[in-house]
């Protein structure tokens, strides 16, 4: 890495081969490790490239082992400044990656088969009160009850803890924490509740990094 | 590509801008009641769901998948 570039911050890992992947830089941080890609120098965090990029390791970090996913964005001029930024995070993440080792978020996403109408941007002179109609435009548009409960019941009985997530723009949202030996066993799932309920748009997606259940105890 | 590898890049920007520990830095502010994302104190502030059906939908056809797919 040149003296003028920079990393953009991915994850926390426990060991450094779980962040060991192409094009992704291992900086030790108080006795675990963060995963980060370099930035040209001068770049902006908001090129399409470099968000891209940061998506596929992510992506692939997440395949390989349990780690702390870092929210987009946080960059850092140094190994030590990384350490720095991430310092008051460190002996927690420690203890969350030991606990939570072999695990693995899934996300299940389900569509309003009832779509909420949209406001007419013309009918509003304020932008706030546009954004405003847009937000409330969006409630009431939840998921299936049934199938909700379905999905939750039957992906609780695979995974350790499942969570509920309201989404802005409509739909509904489970959080699942899940042993990454148990992910075939949730997508099994997923087609029987697919053929139960054939009009519930929905996705399963992951493994994914610790991200809903990297802040709770 | 296929729809599933465009699904699939759409979803990697979701988690990757709009999940995570967010740390020192950052700062996810609130403009309307509708939560904006600004991105480490640079010059981007952009609506995630904006951004992740721009960038996920158009712009996501033009590079390659991920690996494993």
């Amino acid at each position: 890495m040149s003296a003028s570039s920079r990393y953009v911050l991915l994850g926390a890992h426990l060991l450094r081969e779980d962040a060991e992947i192409e094009g992704v830089t291992v900086l030790p941080a108080g006795g675990i490790f963060l995963s980060a890609i370099d930035a040209p120098p001068r770049s902006n965090v908001a090129e399409r490239d470099l968000i891209a990029k940061a998506a596929r390791a992510r992506q692939e970090l997440a395949a390989k082992e349990t780690f702390i996913a870092i929210r987009y964005g946080a960059t850092a001029s140094s190994p030590e400044e990384a350490a720095v930024k991430c310092a008051v995070h460190l002996d927690r993440w420690k203890s969350l990656l030991e606990r939570r080792r072999g695990m693995a978020e899934l996300t299940l996403k389900a569509g309003s088969t009832s779509r909420p109408t949209r406001p007419d941007r013309a009918s509003f002179t304020s932008g706030a009160a546009y954004l405003r109609a847009l937000r409330e435009a969006s409630r009431g548009a939840e998921a299936d009850p049934a199938f909700m409960v379905a999905a939750r019941e039957r992906l609780g009985e695979i995974a350790e803890r499942v969570e509920l997530r309201r989404r802005e723009e409509g739909g509904s949202e489970l959080a699942i924490l899940i042993r990454r030996s148990a992910v075939s066993a949730a997508r099994n799932a997923a087609e029987e509740l697919r053929k139960l309920f054939p009009a519930v748009p929905f996705l399963l997606s992951g493994p994914w990094p610790l991200e809903v259940f990297a802040d709770d105890e | 590509m296929n729809s599933d590898r465009d699904l699939s890049l759409v979803e990697a920007l979701d988690h990757l801008l709009d999940r995570g520990v967010v740390i020192s830095g950052e700062a996810v502010i609130s403009v309307g009641e509708v939560d904006l994302l600004y991105l480490g104190l640079n010059i981007i502030v952009a609506n995630v769901d904006a951004l992740t059906r721009v960038s996920g939908t158009r712009e996501a056809k033009q590079l390659p998948a991920p690996k494993g797919e």
